[in-house]
């Protein structure tokens, strides 16, 4: 343990002015240093609030991509409602507003017990504290036939990037009168919501202007994220274009053709004009590297740090860490940023971890005069977390239109917010 | 002996929650940066979602606990609000009012 901490240094030279030069050539610790892994809502907002917190301490982002671009509004992307560059964010406000270092590599290795990481260019970066915010791989093969090369001719846009485009190019390209298929994975995976948004949206886009189409969502469950609220809407304002197929009335894929141009279930086999598989994910695999994921595909930590239960000194954020009852969402991510960059402030000041203030709300959009939301309060309660009573909830199943369209000029709001919170 | 067996065993697999008067107390600035997700950086919000750096602190604390009694019509606020106890509001409308007329960093 440390001696002194910067603080308590800073004030005992504050108070020794003659002597500052020469006790701070002795004395003065090295600087800490923080790598965080990711540069998405989870690790460039890390970034950010730990540079706010302290700006003593050294952080390098390490992000391969230049611009990112968000999940949220991408299905917007799909159903034409926006450009991608209404989607793409710089770290330009990182770098120049908070001092945080950003570096565009990959990591081709972590050495936990040394504290170091090497990047794909050679360089070796060491640190006191590892934040890793990578987001998910996909499970290629999990669906017999989808693999990467199969998402180039059916895609996932669970990334979003040139998938979000492709598929927006097929949507366009597309006869009126076509199938669309979505397929929507079983839990966990990152916003659970969201395939159902993606559904509606692209209805919305069907029924606006190839309104003889037809959109079916074979569902790997039961049950979804706001699932009566998305059903009711759907009566509502797609009636006979959209419909949803679960699990039990055999929804599940199993198997894509490419070649044939076929998805199927056990039972049925479709031929659809554009299909989005979103198949089943994991931790990206930065996350589960060196056993970070006990070799179960995401990676549990302790809900005050989010710090790894297997490897002291990395903390996993985001879709990549186990933090149900919190959802794979940008905001829980964003939360959960804030929560563990506290935490590393005071764990390098030698201080008391505060209590985390964990929350979530997710908008979905199902047109775009239409929305609907979830939210909670969370507590942490012997390093699990917890719901706080009440605060848990979805919009009002009967509501008035003025406020589905209130919470859909929210969502717009809401995404402005964040990505300011995150890239600003 | 039997019933209390099964007792004890659905008590330990219920979800858990937790009452928000039994649940240690997040500071101002942590329940202010949550918020800013929302109200944006340093609560000073772009579009429909109102800024909440310009509040007094008894606007705020009136605002909230409005929300949490549902006696102010709101959207997720009605449902946030019920997740903070009335220490917790006053300590994020004493960080707000301390921000008003700041610049968000």
């Amino acid at each position: 343990m440390q001696v002194l901490t910067r603080r308590q240094l800073f004030g005992f030279i504050g108070g020794l002015p003659i002597a500052a030069g020469v006790v701070r050539q002795a004395w003065t610790q090295p600087q800490a240093r923080v790598v965080v892994v990711g540069g998405g809502f989870g690790g460039a907002t890390c970034a950010k609030y730990i540079r706010r917190a302290d700006a003593a301490i050294e952080v390098t982002l390490v992000e391969p991509r230049r611009q990112f671009i968000t999940c949220p509004y991408s299905n917007a992307v799909i159903a034409g409602l926006r450009d991608m560059a209404s989607v793409t964010y710089a770290y330009d406000g990182l770098r120049q507003r908070h001092g945080v270092h950003v570096i565009h590599a990959s990591v081709t290795s972590i050495d936990p017990m040394a504290h170091r990481i090497t990047l794909d260019d050679g360089s070796v970066l060491a640190h006191d504290r590892l934040v890793l915010s990578p987001g998910i791989d996909l499970r290629w093969g999990e669906i017999e036939g989808y693999d990467s090369a199969a998402s180039d001719v059916f895609p996932h846009a669970w990334n979003a990037g040139p998938q979000t485009v492709l598929l927006r190019q097929q949507l366009e390209a597309m006869p009126d009168g076509g199938l669309v298929i979505i397929t929507a994975p079983a839990e966990p995976y990152r916003c659970p919501p969201g395939p159902y948004e993606r559904a509606s949206l692209i209805a919305h886009y069907l029924k606006t202007h190839k309104p003889r189409s037809k959109l079916l969502i074979l569902d790997a469950k039961n049950a979804f994220s706001k699932q009566d609220l998305f059903r009711s809407a759907w009566e509502r304002l797609y009636p006979g274009l959209l419909e949803w197929i679960p699990q039990s009335q055999s929804g599940r894929v199993v198997r894509v053709d490419t070649h044939a141009r076929t998805v199927s279930t056990d039972f049925d086999d479709y031929k659809p004009a554009v299909a989005n598989i979103i198949p089943p994910q994991q931790a990206a695999a930065v996350a589960r590297a060196v056993g970070l994921d006990e070799g179960k595909g995401w990676c549990p930590v302790r809900a005050s740090t989010f710090e790894s239960t297997v490897h002291p000194g990395i903390h996993i954020i985001g879709d990549a860490a186990i933090a149900n009852p919190m959802p794979k969402s940008a905001f829980s991510a964003n939360n959960q940023a804030k929560t563990c960059a506290a935490a590393i402030v005071a764990m390098l000041r030698g201080e008391a971890v505060p209590t985390p203030a964990l929350m979530n709300t997710c908008y979905s959009l199902v047109a775009p005069d239409y929305g609907i939301s979830i939210a909670a309060v969370y507590r942490v309660v012997d390093e699990k977390i917890v719901t706080v009573d009440g605060s848990s909830g979805v919009s009002p199943l009967h509501a008035t239109s003025e406020t589905r369209a209130l919470e859909a000029t929210y969502a717009t709001s809401w995404y402005a917010n964040i990505t300011a919170d995150t890239f600003g | 002996m039997h019933l209390l067996f099964v007792i004890v065993l659905i008590a330990g697999l219920l979800p858990s929650t937790i009452a928000v008067a039994d649940a240690a107390m997040a500071s101002g600035p942590a329940l202010a940066n949550a918020c800013a997700a929302c109200h944006g950086p340093d609560g000073r919000s772009q579009g429909a979602i109102p800024s909440i750096d310009n509040l007094s602190a008894d606007d705020f604390i009136t605002a909230l606990q409005a929300f949490r009694a549902d006696t102010r019509t709101g959207t997720v606020m009605n449902r946030i609000g019920k997740g903070v106890d009335d220490a917790e509001i006053a300590a994020m409308a004493a960080y707000f009012a301390g921000r008003r007329g700041v610049e968000p960093r």
